[in-house]
């Protein structure tokens, strides 16, 4: 436990790094590196200088007053906190399991399986390069969080953990009879794929990420009354001799052709900051993935967790002949966390459709994506999706009716033909195939996706049935596994013939059972 | 799910085990005979219809109570004017009445359309009258298992199980109307033996 009295002089003594390969040792226990405090610390004043900032701005006018400063000192109490919590973290090997212990007066042990860990992710920000540490996040499946954070640590002392882990995890691996493919010591990088600056930026133009960000731009410029500063509507009037209306057209124009323009710039530029330098590599067995401009991440994933892998196309990328490849991993921090950790939401963000093949055979080389036997959906299936499609364009259509005549007689037609042919494409796309390992499906007319999930990540597997479905003969297969993410990507096969449906369900629960899930 | 009003008249009454299923036309007096359990399907404990059953009529009775109250208050404030009272109590009656059908008879519809069964492979476990599901959990996906009781469910004896998985859209599997002892039966026959449960 972590008991040590807090006077130990604060230098991080190396952890493990003369780890013999094969003994079940006991390491000294590795300490955070002694910036960690400013980087804890860091939250706590970010939470007080914010507000504090606020009201500074609010009180401009009439200046800063005295006891607004007092606020601050609120940040003590937590730093005494975040300093004795440095002083008493410890990290430690022992056997098959990591061990985390902190705290002084409530102790906290946190034991963690080497064999359970999903992955170590890296963080380093611009400070965090400049001292020489990084933040680091041990994931196991499930949870919202990461397992266990060690902010900060020294780079060699993150080195001596990640090879410790891995020899642990080659241990344990061996004692529990498991494959021992990435047991192996000798961390040797083979390099899958880096992404060029080119494609970053066509990445930018794919994703529009930055939309959100521009949003905030604009909205902070109109807070501090930058645009009534730049005063636009004066210069225009300066410049050029017009009525009011032309100066509300021109502005309209400005806006309208201005404001996409910033999003796009927005977007690529964020895009080039976050994935600059993108690499993935394969490190023993496990793919390594880094990115990142000023906060440069990597993200180690073990092939043999992956969950589900869909390759996305949106119009987008089809015009650029691109795709997207995404992997889901069991790591529950999918939702919050993952969406920073680039790494495993777009696992390849950007990829060339030519190199499809080869870089899915690297991701997940049990399955050979051309030989795989798709099947289409059961005969009535159009019949029924066109219908349904009808029955939508109807009702929006007389929606529209109702407000404009003029607009409704132009609607109800399009309308009725574009959402037909939706129904007719999506039907004649729409795929499915088993294969050896597990179960793809193929869907989607503007924005394409194949998912591929495999028989030993199944949790549940399910078949619906509405009314409709039974006076058709139809069902609705669905299979869960862990990570499924947004509707198009996931596991889920309507209009199936009821047997064809009932047969695969059979199959992919009795594999289920078969299979030992292996995360 | 394609559950538009399209289709509705597509429903044409088919294959012989789904005919007890269609009078959701509310009036043809639904008496499903207990059709025979597929092999090894059981059904549910028939303590949890009555609680269910209970649990609607207390809810009806509430809503009954609402709906007298404001009926009440309005005979005497006289808010509406007869010409308007009479739809409003023709609407107030057949809401009641439905409510009362669905406690009494759906209620018993919807508990004799649920069977699990649990073997090799895992639990099973069919529900739905009109949309049906039908879901496994493989016995290796089971995290863990809980049994649950609330006061009503602990006079009649009953228990609700809740199945765990690492599944995304399906994280835990619910199973009401089991007797507790059962449901404390397939929770020891589904836990884990051995260490391949990966988390």
């Amino acid at each position: 436990m972590a008991s040590e009295p807090p006077s130990e002089p604060p230098p991080t003594e190396p952890i493990s790094a003369d780890l013999p390969p094969d003994a079940p040792t006991e390491d000294a226990p590795g300490r955070l590196h002694i910036s960690s405090v400013v980087f804890r610390i860091v939250p706590h004043a970010r939470a007080m200088v914010i507000p504090a900032l606020a009201v500074l701005f609010a009180s401009s006018g009439s200046g800063w007053q005295r006891w607004q400063a007092w606020l601050l000192l609120f940040i003590v109490p937590s730093a005494i906190y975040e300093v004795f919590q440095y002083l008493t973290f410890r990290y430690r090997l022992r056997g098959s399991e990591l061990l985390v212990t902190s705290g002084l007066i409530f102790k906290r042990a946190r034991h963690i399986e080497v064999d359970r860990i999903h992955s170590v992710d890296l963080k380093q920000g611009p400070l965090h390069r400049a001292l020489g540490v990084a933040e680091v996040r041990i994931e196991t499946a499930g949870g919202k969080e990461p397992e266990a954070v060690l902010r900060v640590l020294a780079k060699d002392d993150v080195e001596s953990l990640r090879t410790s882990l891995r020899r642990a995890q080659g241990r344990v691996a061996i004692e529990s009879g498991m494959d021992t493919q990435d047991a192996e010591d000798a961390p040797s990088e083979r390099e899958i794929l880096t992404l060029d600056l080119a494609e970053l930026v066509k990445l930018g133009l794919v994703s529009m990420r930055g939309a959100a960000v521009a949003a905030v731009l604009v909205g902070l410029m109109w807070e501090f009354g930058i645009f009534e500063r730049l005063d636009i509507r004066g210069r225009i009037v300066s410049v050029s001799d017009v009525t009011p209306t032309w100066q509300m057209a021109i502005i309209a124009g400005l806006v309208i052709i201005c404001v996409p323009l910033l999003l796009i710039v927005v977007s690529i530029v964020w895009t080039v900051v976050r994935l600059h330098a993108f690499r993935l590599v394969e490190v023993s067995g496990n793919l390594r993935l880094t990115c990142g401009l000023l906060t440069r991440l990597t993200a180690t994933v073990p092939r043999r967790r992956i969950q589900l892998v869909s390759v996305v196309q949106t119009p987008i990328h089809r015009y650029f002949d691109r795709v997207s490849v995404r992997i889901e991993t069991a790591s529950g921090s999918a939702e919050a966390e993952q969406k920073k950790i680039i790494g495993q939401r777009w696992f390849v963000p950007i990829l060339p459709t030519r190199r499809v093949p080869e870089i899915l055979d690297e991701l997940v080389p049990r399955v050979r994506f051309e030989e795989l036997d798709w099947r289409p959906l059961a005969p009535g299936a159009m019949r029924r999706a066109v219908k349904l499609e009808i029955v939508y364009a109807l009702s929006i259509g007389l929606l529209i009716l109702l407000f404009s005549r003029t607009a409704g007689f132009i609607a109800i037609p399009t309308l009725l033909a574009l959402l037909t042919l939706h129904g007719w494409l999506d039907i004649k796309r729409t795929a499915w195939a088993v294969f050896d390992g597990g179960i793809a499906h193929r869907r989607g007319v503007l924005t394409r996706s194949t998912t591929v999930t495999f028989f030993d990540k199944v949790q549940t597997v399910s078949v619906e049935e509405s009314p409709f479905d039974r006076s058709k003969g139809m069902a609705t297969l669905d299979v869960d596994t862990a990570g499924a993410g947004a509707a198009g990507r996931r596991i889920r096969i309507k209009y199936l013939e009821r047997e064809t449906a009932d047969r695969l369900y059979r199959a992919l629960s009795g594999r289920a059972a078969d299979t030992e899930l292996r995360w | 799910m394609s559950e538009t009003p399209d289709e509705l008249p597509i429903t044409t009454p088919d294959e012989g085990q789904d005919a007890d299923e269609q009078p959701l036309e509310i009036d043809t007096a639904p008496e499903p005979e207990p059709s025979p359990l597929p092999e090894g399907f059981r059904p549910l404990d028939p303590r949890a219809l009555r609680v269910d059953r209970i649990g609607s009529l207390i809810f009806t009775g509430i809503v009954t109570l609402v709906l007298g109250v404001v009926l009440a208050l309005d005979l005497i404030f006289d808010w509406w004017g007869w010409i308007a009272r009479a739809p409003v109590w023709a609407g107030v009656v057949v809401v009641v009445l439905g409510l009362l059908w669905l406690s009494v008879v759906w209620t018993r519809i919807s508990h004799n359309a649920t069977t699990y069964r649990v073997n090799d492979d895992g639990l099973e476990i069919r529900r739905g009258v009109m949309w049906r599901k039908v879901i496994t959990v493989p016995r290796s996906r089971v995290q863990h298992t809980d049994v649950g009781q609330g006061p009503l469910l602990r006079k009649y004896g009953l228990g609700t199980l809740t199945v765990h998985t690492a599944a995304t859209r399906t994280p835990s599997v619910l199973l009401q109307g089991l007797s507790y002892e059962m449901a404390m039966r397939v929770r020891e026959d589904l836990r884990q033996t051995g260490s391949d449960d990966g988390v």
